[in-house]
């Protein structure tokens, strides 16, 4: 062996750092949770193929008005130097023009650093199957039936095509999807045409790292359900009580990383904005959870210890469950009771759809255990109107058995 | 645990070159197999026990038969019992389906050349027999080989027969650490990219996929697949060294070659040494017999070496198509026959076109499926390009180019230029280091996110 002294020193250099990772180990066991990567940290978005991630949990549900969850900001442990080591992947892929770096999860990132994905073709004959059925139960129990359409991050399925040669069918499958149950009767609220109708911009209703709408998007979403309640149903909700003027924002800028920026990198997609809404005009819920009854208003929704600015963007809570969707009875309006079957869209719009109802209560399937029956829970509800709101990623999601979402089309 | 787990960095190798500082001689060895075991329990807890009596019964095969007179036929009768019965394990796995035991393949192969090079005397018994467990067990080698030889694992830099501390050479030692980060590099940095559009081109229907696409996925797992073994014979290398032993080479810058035989010199050289020496030379090689006899040779050790990577029939045919082309080589003459040099060159070509071709069947997951990749490479059926081949081909266009590049030995050819000039030498080594730590960094931000993948030649 020639001698060689650069060589040399960079043996050296690697071995004083193996040696002060171990020392780094033994003292806090960290790396043991690195076994597998960011894979066993974060969420795999190919696990949850419906859009909405495995880690979609929906936080404890607040007791009072002081929020309860906030003593553990975190969802995980995080190693000294993890996140270093995140951005510099995601900054050299920026550097290098990578638009498809996560291409194996269907991620990509377009040129405003918007992260979008791909989402495979499914018959939709499950989830047609089981909304009739439901339908059908509801129509024998006396109960209105909406269904609502949540769009994801673009109308168009061709706009990935176009930049990414990516094929992704998730507005061909909903076209097809809505299409029948239309045809059988269904009375259906498409929320992407409604964006159309309104002239919405949707690279502005979505947050650019995250696969969920913002709040402005979920107060809308919440208007145009209302609306919609109206309008086929016989509603009377005030359509005022949702016009953006009639509340109160606070902004947040570069403030948080969505599920998906963390698998990416803030060096490469940035943060995103928050927005937070809450009404101008006086309102009075009892929130009812688990058995625990409190009096509160409508900031009682809201989780603000969330809203951390000081917390590591990669660990923190996600910023999009500061809003929680919980039973609640409005003392402010005297009509309607409705049961939203729901997803993690329907965290912060839910709040703002209660509004004009007089009891609004709300179920996520994923998270029901196995012996939950959902029919037994609709009558016992009393509910005069199920609505199920789901986004279009989840349509599909009973194809892979490994889906988080698999359980949200079975109403049985 | 693989070598390029954050587990294995940060705890496993700090761990186990403490350990190897601080013993010698036996218990050294001792050590190190015990290492070796955990490093296997970690990767493949269910399969311990196998391993563990798989070792036992070959270090005692190896002992009696070394114990034993050298013209007592009772050695013959012990060699063909061992290689049976490694045989008999490794055949049993292969066909019985399922997940095969981390490194099988490997393990078999370094234990028929155990107890071959036991019986002819080529290897000459260490005192200690756990030097002989360890051979078999070296956590650097045991997923993967190389495929060294039982003499070439001896311990370099030990002098005395000192129980306590060993101090590693360190020229040995930071040539094993260079060694071992360019290998994680090549690893995580080419073959782990190329790795997402080789998967992706190969998951399509081929009845539906562009010409363009079928060709750069195909060259894309050509490259990954070099890139992923190359690269853990590197870090198997550069652990080996690091521990103070020496080890075989497996690679030569295969995508040099001038022809297919030199091909298959410069790719995975310790198997193909391996078959040469313990099945085409025994056979007879190409001094016994005429032309006849040297096409059976040849086809037995294509047929075996298609089935050591697997049972199914693109592997058979893969076999037997490297048989047929090595055979022509041999045949003709070619390409030493020809004189003209851009003949030279389209010949050249030529055989990185069927090898190519030949890493599609490999790669597919049957026959038929590859077949038809090549037929969409070779007769277009409409599209020849589509968005999607150009959008890899943009994405990763770096890595494809560093890729095709560093299938050059343009580094050894610049150190070799430069060693007359030392100032610009020790300048150049120190932009080599400086590069190899910071792509090292690079690639461990590829692990923290979670994008480093499994090797491929863990699964033979």
């Amino acid at each position: 062996m020639k001698r060689n002294i650069p060589k040399r020193i960079l043996a050296l250099v690697f071995t004083a750092s193996i040696l002060a990772a171990l020392v780094m180990n033994l003292r806090t066991g960290a790396v043991l949770t690195l076994a597998g990567g960011r894979e066993e940290a974060l969420p795999d978005p190919e696990t949850a193929s419906g859009g909405d991630t495995a880690s979609e949990k929906t936080p404890e549900k607040e007791t009072g008005k002081t929020p309860s969850s906030g003593e553990t900001e975190t969802e995980k442990e995080s190693v000294p130097g993890e996140q270093v080591f995140v951005d510099l992947n995601g900054a050299m892929a920026e550097k290098l023009g990578m638009k498809g770096i996560y291409s194996d999860l269907d991620l990509y990132v377009t040129d405003s650093g918007y992260i979008v994905k791909a989402y495979p073709y499914t018959s939709t004959d499950y989830e047609f199957e089981q909304v009739l059925s439901l339908k059908e139960f509801l129509d024998r129990n006396g109960i209105s039936f909406l269904y609502v359409n949540e769009p994801t991050k673009y109308l168009e399925d061709d706009t990935l095509m176009a930049e990414f040669g990516a094929q992704t069918y998730v507005n061909d499958n909903a076209d097809r999807f809505l299409e029948r149950l239309e045809g059988a009767g269904v009375r259906v609220l498409d929320l992407r045409k409604a964006l159309i109708e309104d002239g919405m911009d949707i690279g502005e209703m979505y947050y650019k790292t995250d696969h969920h709408w913002n709040v402005p998007t979920a107060l809308w979403g919440a208007s145009r359900i209302a609306g919609a309640l109206n309008e086929d149903l016989g509603y009377e909700i005030d359509l005022s009580l949702y016009d953006p003027a009639a509340f109160t924002k606070r902004i947040w800028e570069k403030c948080w990383l969505g599920e998906q920026g963390r698998k990416i990198g803030k060096s490469y997609v940035g943060l995103d904005d928050y927005t937070e809404m809450w009404p101008t005009y006086e309102t009075s819920f009892t929130f009812l959870d688990d058995g625990k009854v409190w009096e509160g208003d409508f900031m009682d929704f809201i989780n603000e210890k969330v809203y951390n600015t000081e917390a590591d963007v990669y660990t923190t809570r996600s910023w999009h469950y500061s809003y929680d969707d919980n039973h609640v009875i409005n003392h402010k309006q005297e009509k309607g009771s409705v049961l939203v079957i729901g997803d993690s869209f329907m965290a912060p719009c839910e709040p703002f759809l209660s509004l004009g109802l007089h009891e609004t209560d709300s179920i996520c399937l994923r998270n029901e255990k196995d012996s939950f029956d959902l029919r037994s829970y609709i009558l016992d509800s009393g509910c005069d109107t199920v609505i199920l709101a789901y986004v279009e990623t989840m349509i599909g999601s009973r194809d892979d058995p490994d889906n988080a979402n698999y359980m949200m089309f079975d109403l049985n | 645990m693989s070598i390029t787990d954050l587990n294995f960095l940060g705890i496993f190798l700090p761990v186990t070159l403490l350990g190897s500082c601080l013993f010698a001689g036996a218990l050294r060895e001792i050590f190190l197999l015990g290492a070796s075991l955990v490093f296997y329990a970690l990767g493949c807890p269910s399969y311990l026990p196998l391993l563990l009596g798989a070792v036992l019964f070959n270090v005692l095969l190896g002992r009696i038969m070394g114990a034993l007179e050298e013209r007592d036929s009772g050695r013959t009768l012990l060699l063909g019992a061992g290689v049976l019965a490694d045989l008999c394990l490794l055949v049993y796995f292969k066909f019985a389906g399922g997940d095969l035991p981390m490194g099988l393949s490997f393990f078999t192969f370094k234990a028929i050349s155990y107890l071959a090079d036991v019986h002819s005397g080529r290897a000459r018994l260490h005192r200690n027999p756990f030097h002989d467990a360890l051979y078999l067990t070296l956590f650097a080698q045991v997923i993967q080989g190389p495929l060294s030889r039982y003499g070439e694992l001896e311990p370099v830099s030990e002098k005395g027969r000192r129980l306590f501390l060993t101090l590693p050479d360190p020229d040995r030692f930071s040539e094993g650490v260079f060694r071992f980060m360019t290998g994680f590099n090549k690893k995580i940095l080419l073959a782990g990219v190329l790795q997402t559009i080789a998967a992706e081109v190969f998951a399509a229907d081929p009845g539906t996929v562009s010409t363009a696409y079928a060709w750069l996925g195909s060259i894309a797992y050509s490259l990954q697949l070099y890139y992923d073994f190359a690269g853990y014979s590197d870090m198997a290398v550069g652990l080996t060294r690091m521990l103070g032993y020496d080890c075989a080479e497996n690679f030569d810058f295969p995508y040099m070659t001038e022809s297919i035989a030199r091909f298959w010199r410069r790719w995975h050289i310790s198997l193909g040494a391996w078959f040469r020496d313990y099945v085409y030379i025994p056979l007879g090689g190409s001094r016994k017999g005429g032309r006849g006899r040297l096409a059976f040779n040849l086809l037995a050790v294509w047929l075996l070496t298609g089935l050591w990577h697997g049972t199914t029939w693109n592997f058979v045919v893969w076999g037997l198509v490297y048989f047929i082309l090595i055979l022509f080589e041999r045949l003709t003459g070619l390409p030493g026959r020809i004189s003209f040099r851009p003949l030279r060159f389209l010949y050249r070509i030529g055989c990185l076109v069927i090898i190519n071709f030949q890493w599609v069947i490999f790669r597919a997951d049957s026959l038929g499926r590859g077949l038809a990749l090549i037929g969409r490479m070779l007769l277009p059926h409409g599209e020849r390009t589509d968005l999607r081949a150009l959008f890899l081909l943009r994405d990763n266009r770096a890595f494809l180019l560093a890729a095709l590049v560093f299938c050059f030995p343009l580094v050894p050819a610049l150190e070799k230029r430069l060693q007359k000039r030392k100032g610009l030498l020790l300048a150049f080594q120190c932009l080599l280091v400086l590069l190899t730590a910071a792509f090292f960094v690079w690639s461990l931000s590829y692990v923290i996110a979670g994008a480093s993948n499994p090797f491929e030649y863990q699964n033979f």
